[in-house]
């Protein structure tokens, strides 16, 4: 631990912090003052003072305790996006990697359709197309994101399946299946697993553009997005409407790719550091 | 003598693309204990020839047979029966292992594969985890590895935890898992420092005996091939340039390339040393074969026939077969006279 | 002697890998460095060349080339001297050529490095190919045109256009099919009593080294063994390690 604070203390801030970010969205019901959704209309936009860290909202709700439970919302409906992208990404690239042929155009070629739009974009469509909520987010994002893993995967399964010992497998009649599973599959996720780490930022700006759009969350969630947009029109006189969610996202979206920086430094150990 | 045979390659023909890699190659290998080497440079077709008879690539042409069957046919539970008969270990040990799996799980998987574990379920169990742990797979992991001159104990680490030598002998033991008949080696020691090739090529002339094992042994080095192979087979350009019994073929070859060949190999012994009969260029790319014969650009025999027509091999004397058109003047003793100055790559 | 090393110490992080007291290779001799893998005798070859801090060693000792003392020299007077008086050739020639460059592009460009000009370089080229056997016109080509053994010559043709007086070979002709190694030896040979170059050459076979070289030390975990004069070592080997090598080494001779 201390040989990582030594060599980046930047990624070691970015794991502090985002463990603390899993601890808050945990604790939430403990550390929030006040319940997120009490409205208050007498206690209306008010400035950030001892009784409301965060200042109150446009009715009279405490920012600091939404604050503390939107922890819950963006960072889960990432955790969500990612493991369903990986669970359609991964399979689909570990296959057409190693058998190729037809079905590795196919795969590839609808992948190239996916990956033609810049990602905002193309979530934003489905986002549009579908009742506004945030399981509807969770869909949109995801669709959007398993191309680049089935990609990713691909390539170092195809790589994979050249490879001396797989082919060494196939020699000794070992079957098709168990060399995927066993040996194809763990040999190909590793570009995947940190790309999902250093992603985890980028769902949770998507996700809160989205949401700050009217695509996803809806009122009365505490959703870091939505609360900047609720908030926008306020931003020149009650500026703490904005700004306190505004660096949730920020301060989230970095200290998990901070995170992801170093998880890759861990597991390629391979990488020189020129002095 | 037919039924001596244990694997009949008769004008096989591999090709990549335009590329005749293997061009109509034919051997016998007998039933075990047999050693035959399988000799050539790079662009010869060696190693395809070997991956041919592991079916690990398309033939385009030609029959292998083994034991008499079809090998270029099988399919299915077939095949996999053929791939217990038929063993491969290759010439790249830092790679032939899958370097997140430990060594003993590398060997239970064969053994789960092909229902050889000797209980079924313990197979599945064991070869999944990563110990060669209790049970009848471990107590076969651990007579493969000490067949192997290998310590049982290295069943529980990583083949990076092992040096080459180690890691080419938890192949050659992983070979041996499904108990082959016939065991192809493909370049086994080119990789490795000396020390480990001297107890490599031990260990194989050991299991030849133990286990009456017929093999293929594939190497552009001469020196190690005495000893361990009865038959040699000499490969130029995917065609077989001679072939014939190991002592004789080297004391008297009778194709001009075995003779450059031998004559580049490096020797310790100063008294062993013969003059280098320097072949100019390198072998030609594959896929642009030279006409007639392809070697007459290079031979330092070359005459006008060589240029115009294929050589196809013959027999010369008793077992030695030779393609080249003056074959039984090289077997007679015609040498070269001193190599000619000519620049590489000028047309 | 043209090419002295005294106590050259190199290490990595506080742990030695390759310690040699005294090794010296004079002008018109072959000196050859045998071990296996992990003797150090790479590790040696880029001390001398002043390349192995770059990699993370710390050497210590004297590499000196004709009195003049290597180690710690500034690394511009070190650029001057390395590929000039010392060049060396590598096991994988196809490494040391930009694959995007012709290689006369990348020959051309080095000898201009070191002062030529553009007319002077060409003429120098075409006649460095020439000594090693290859047509000039091979120089318009790409590497991947080139096969290992004509890359290997290229690299040694560099190494004469440049008229170096020394020339390190780290495993040279290994990666190359027997036939073509003895063509790059024989060349080798031709640079020792043509030219009168200084060169040490490191490998792992040792039938090559007894062909080749005039003396010869035996590297073994980063420290030299023995050394001698290559057929007395070989005839009369006096430590257990060279012996266990020679007997290693499969003999075609019998």
């Amino acid at each position: 631990m201390t040989a990582l604070l030594r060599k980046s203390p930047l990624i070691t801030a970015g794991g502090v912090i985002a463990l603390l970010i899993v601890l808050v969205a945990l604790a939430a019901p403990l550390l929030a003052p006040y319940p997120p959704d009490a409205i208050h209309p007498e206690m209306a936009l008010q400035a950030p003072s001892l009784h409301h860290l965060f200042g109150t909202d446009q009715v009279g709700r405490d920012v600091f305790s939404r604050v503390l439970y939107g922890a819950r919302v963006s960072p889960l409906v990432a955790l969500l996006v990612l493991v369903f992208a990986c669970a359609v990404g991964i399979p689909l690239g570990v296959l057409a990697g190693y058998f190729g042929g037809a079905g590795d155009e196919v795969i590839m070629r609808v992948t190239d359709i996916f990956l033609a739009f810049p990602s905002l974009l193309l979530a934003l469509a489905f986002a549009a197309v579908l009742p506004p909520s945030l399981t509807s987010l969770t869909i949109a994002i995801t669709i959007t994101w398993w191309p680049w893993y089935a990609r990713l995967v691909r390539g170092q399964a195809a790589s994979v399946a050249g490879r001396p010992y797989v082919e060494a497998c196939r020699a000794l009649g070992i079957p098709s299946w168990r060399i995927l599973l066993r040996h194809v599959l763990p040999n190909s996720v590793t570009p995947v697993i940190v790309q999902v780490s250093l992603d985890f930022g980028g769902v949770i700006l998507t996700a809160s553009a989205l949401s700050f759009l009217g695509l996803g969350a809806q009122d009365p969630t505490p959703d870091w997005g939505l609360m900047v947009a609720e908030g926008e029109n306020y931003f020149t006189t009650q500026w703490w409407l904005v700004t306190f969610p505004g660096l949730a996202i920020l301060v989230t979206a970095l200290a998990f790719t901070l995170l992801g920086d170093g998880l890759r430094d861990v597991l390629d150990p391979k990488r020189v550091v020129l002095r | 003598m037919a039924d001596d045979i244990l694997l009949d390659v008769r004008d096989l023909r591999v090709n990549f693309g335009p590329v005749r890699a293997v061009d109509g190659v034919s051997l016998a290998i007998s039933r075990g204990p047999f050693g035959i080497a399988l000799v050539g440079e790079s662009g010869s077709g060696k190693t395809t020839v070997g991956r041919a008879v592991l079916r690990l690539v398309p033939a385009a042409g030609g029959t292998i047979a083994f034991d008499g069957q079809d090998v270029l046919g099988l399919r299915g539970p077939r095949l996999r029966a053929y791939r217990r008969a038929v063993q491969i270990v290759f010439q790249d040990a830092d790679n032939s292992l899958d370097p997140r799996m430990r060594i003993g799980a590398t060997i239970g998987e064969v053994l789960a594969a092909h229902g050889l574990a000797g209980h079924g379920l313990a197979g599945q169990g064991l070869a999944g985890k990563g110990t060669a742990g209790r049970g009848a797979v471990g107590d076969r992991v651990a007579a493969l590895l000490a067949e192997a001159a290998l310590d049982p104990a290295l069943a529980s680490r990583y083949p990076h935890q092992l040096s080459g030598g180690q890691r080419q002998r938890v192949a050659i033991a992983r070979a041996l898992a499904v108990g082959p008949r016939l065991l192809v080696l493909d370049e086994p020691t080119s990789a490795l420092d000396v020390t480990a090739q001297a107890r490599i090529l031990a260990l194989v002339g050991r299991l030849r005996d133990e286990r009456q094992l017929a093999y293929l042994l594939i190497t552009h080095n001469l020196a190690i091939i005495p000893g361990l192979c009865e038959q040699m087979v000499v490969l130029y350009l995917g065609r077989v340039a001679e072939a014939g019994p190991t002592g004789e073929l080297l004391a008297r070859p009778a194709h001009p390339y075995t003779l450059a060949l031998r004559s580049a190999v490096p020797e310790v012994e100063a008294a062993a040393r013969r003059s280098r009969i320097i072949l100019p260029g390198d072998t030609p790319h594959a896929a642009v074969p030279p006409p007639g014969c392809p070697f007459h650009p290079r031979c330092p025999l070359a005459v006008e026939i060589c240029r115009a027509t294929v050589p196809q091999p013959r027999t010369v004397a008793p077992g030695r077969q030779v393609a080249c058109h003056r074959g039984d003047e090289v077997l007679s003793g015609l040498r070269p006279p001193g190599a000619p100055a000519q620049l590489a790559g000028e047309p | 002697m043209k090419l002295e090393i005294r106590d050259l110490r190199v290490s990595f992080g506080g742990h030695p890998v390759a310690s040699v007291p005294e090794l010296a290779v004079d002008g018109g001799e072959i000196v050859g460095l045998a071990g296996e893998s992990g003797s150090g005798k790479s590790m040696t070859i880029l001390a001398v060349l002043g390349l192995a801090e770059t990699a993370g060693a710390a050497v210590t000792g004297s590499v000196r080339l004709d009195g003049q003392e290597l180690i710690g020299l500034p690394g511009a007077r070190l650029r001057a001297i390395r590929g000039a008086r010392i060049a060396a050739i590598f096991q994988s020639a196809s490494l040391a050529f930009n694959p995007v460059f012709r290689v006369g592009a990348i020959v051309s460009r080095a000898l201009r490095q070191h002062g030529l000009s553009a007319g002077q370089a060409r003429e120098r080229a075409g006649a460095a190919m020439r000594s090693v056997l290859l047509s000039p016109d091979l120089l318009d080509r790409y590497p991947a045109q080139l096969s290992g053994g004509q890359l290997q010559r290229v690299a040694i043709a560099l190494a004469l256009a440049l008229r170096a007086e020394v020339l390190l070979a780290d495993e040279p002709t290994s990666a190359l099919d027997v036939t073509v190694q003895a063509e790059v030896l024989e060349l080798l040979r031709e640079l020792r009593d043509s030219r009168g170059m200084a060169i040490l050459f490191v490998s792992h076979d040792l039938a090559v080294i007894a062909e080749l070289c005039d003396r010869v030390a035996v590297m073994r975990a980063g420290k030299v063994v023995e050394q001698g004069p290559t057929g007395q070592v070989i005839a009369a080997p006096r430590h257990d390690y060279t012996r266990e090598l020679l007997a290693a080494v499969p003999r075609l001779g019998r």
